[in-house]
């Protein structure tokens, strides 16, 4: 199927929108219950792509689980008080 | 003094002997190789699972490129006899990390998954020592894919303790005397850290200063390729060998590094010591042995003064750099499935490996805000000193274990309380993070007769300002030339 920009703007956005929109409902829920439901992990999961080796529950938990502590570090990391002028080291170059 | 065997030698021994004709490359490479035949291959296959069956060889190399080596070293003498000596490292056998490219030669990356990869190309590291003259002679042990404290290389002082990771292999087998010299990588501390639990002088270099062309990527805004050998002045030559421009790496710096060897003269030089760091080591032994390495400083006239660095996140933003780089970097792996190969101890790893990827990109980039935050910090406390210094790590060795096919370092009984350690920023993380060079030097040793290191950090750019340092030291003192004895303790 051929998208024109607009169409193609459309769905990016969309899908832009749902997957940080799953993030924060992941994050929502490790606030509120200490955890991260699955469902929501396999949300995430699909948005990816292939669910590769985490089709199996005693990965997936450990999936499961890396999102959690990803979760955690992102509030540590948000709470961070930064000046509105610091850019971030996107290109790290010293010489 | 008697003289020291051939195989424990300096760089500079080395070559002294080389090039007086009082031994040949390939007489070299070849005591090389029978001392590696013989002390540390395992009655298993590498690379491997994490493994207690060693029967008491150290395992510190994944390939012995025996025939390359040979034909290297004839290569050396002819040309030594023809007059021609290329550098300092002409003619002297090298360990190499099993993440650089070597033509022809297989480079695993540690991992099962490449257990047969054979590349048709050099890292650039390896050109530069070719054209240096150097012996390539074997392909490091490490942890999977660059994982720390998870190779199969065990600590010659002590075979029941961790060498820490991940560059374990190259450092172990300098200090064991089989190698030359090495090559390490470190992201977050794979050069220093294994340099301080087997006591041999590892230089991570700045940021851009060595391009990583043709090295496993674990993280583009973080890697870094680094020397290791038995003394300061051994790195100082060889990172003059292998830094440089290179347009292949986006990172490289157009910035030359040419080595002073010295003497240093530190009277009246300011060293800045990160004195918190100094209170994690919980006992009172190894704190002493810390107290006297400064005095050592403190007696060659260095002018020292505490400093202290802010506490940040450094941890999250490892966390959060780290796993969504090395996400996208293995992507492949998962996408076609061979990620189940991955050893079973990495399945946790692998886990943050795909979240990392899930991460909304805001967060990837909260994390180089604060990152770029510390640089400016850590850039203008170490600018105001012409180097800082901390323990490279507060404790000797701690008990290697492996369970579930997890090596766990056993926690021991000098490690400091976890409230602690979460209250004290360390000057190792912040370092690797805003890309200062940092030397660890070994300084003395625990009640266990484990080593113990200082680590020297210098401004960017400034790796000559750390080698006078740990040269200095190491001419008043002697550490950097205890040997551990075979047949190695149990």
């Amino acid at each position: 199927m051929q998208l024109d920009r607009r169409q193609f703007t459309k769905i990016a956005g969309a899908g832009g929108i749902a997957i940080g929109a799953v993030w924060q409902q992941a994050c929502a829920q490790f606030t509120e219950t200490g955890e991260v439901s699955p469902e929501t992990v396999r949300t995430l999961l699909d948005a990816q792509g292939s669910r590769s080796i985490y089709d199996g529950s005693e990965e997936f938990e450990k999936l499961r689980r890396a999102v959690e502590n990803l979760v955690r570090v992102r509030s540590e990391l948000r709470s961070f008080p930064l000046d509105e002028d610091e850019q971030p080291l996107t290109v790290f170059r010293r010489g | 003094m008697a003289q020291e065997a051939i195989h424990f030698m300096t760089v500079r021994e080395l070559a002294d002997q080389l090039t007086a004709g009082a031994v040949s490359s390939v007489e070299l490479t070849q005591h090389y190789l029978d001392r590696a035949e013989e002390l540390d291959i395992p009655p298993f296959e590498l690379p491997s699972e994490p493994r207690l069956d060693h029967e008491g060889k150290l395992a510190t190399m994944v390939t012995i490129a025996r025939e390359h080596a040979i034909e290297s070293a004839e290569r050396a003498d002819t040309e030594l006899r023809a007059g021609r000596r290329r550098s300092i490292l002409h003619g002297i056998p090298y360990g190499v990390k099993d993440l650089l490219d070597t033509a022809g030669i297989r480079t695993t990356w540690g991992s099962g998954i490449f257990r047969d990869r054979v590349p048709d190309r050099n890292a650039a590291v390896i050109d530069s020592l070719e054209e240096a003259g150097a012996v390539l002679m074997a392909k490091m042990s490490l942890g999977e894919f660059a994982g720390g404290n998870t190779s199969s290389a065990l600590n010659p002082w002590k075979l029941d303790r961790t060498s820490f990771g991940s560059s374990s292999g190259t450092v172990s087998a300098a200090v064991a005397g089989l190698i030359g010299f090495g090559i390490g990588t470190e992201t977050g501390g794979s050069i220093v850290f294994p340099a301080s639990a087997v006591g041999a002088s590892g230089l991570r270099p700045t940021f851009g200063r060595v391009s990583r062309f043709g090295c496993m990527p674990l993280s583009w805004s973080l890697d870094k390729i680094g020397p290791v050998g038995r003394s300061a002045e051994d790195c100082g030559y060889i990172l003059e060998q292998i830094s440089g421009y290179d347009a292949r790496d986006d990172s490289s710096a157009n910035r030359s590094f040419n080595f002073q060897v010295g003497p240093p003269d530190l009277r009246g030089k300011k060293l800045g010591v990160h004195r918190p760091e100094f209170g994690l080591s919980q006992s009172e032994h190894t704190g002493r042995v810390f107290q006297e390495a400064l005095d050592a400083f403190a007696n060659m006239g260095v002018i020292l003064e505490d400093i202290s660095f802010p506490l940040r996140p450094t941890g999250a933003l490892f966390t959060t750099i780290v796993t969504a780089e090395s996400g996208t970097i293995f992507r492949p792996l998962f996408d076609d499935g061979r990620a189940a190969g991955m050893f079973t101890f990495n399945a946790d790893r692998a886990a943050g490996w795909m979240a990392g990827r899930m991460m909304p990109v805001a967060d990837y980039l909260t994390a180089q805000r604060i990152r770029n935050q510390l640089r400016r910090e850590a850039d203008e406390i170490v600018s105001r000193y012409d180097a800082v210094i901390a323990p490279t790590w507060p404790n000797g060795a701690a008990l290697r274990e492996v369970s579930q096919g997890w090596p766990i370092p056993a926690r021991n009984e000098w490690e400091p309380p976890d409230e602690l350690s979460a209250q004290t920023p360390r000057l190792n993380y912040i370092a690797n993070l805003v890309g200062h060079p940092g030397l660890a030097i070994p300084c003395g040793f625990d009640e266990d007769g484990l080593p113990l290191s200082l680590q020297i950090v210098g401004s960017a750019f400034d790796e000559q300002a750390v080698l006078d340092f740990g040269m200095g030291f190491q001419r008043e003192t002697d550490w950097h030339l205890r040997r551990p004895q075979y047949p190695w303790r149990e």
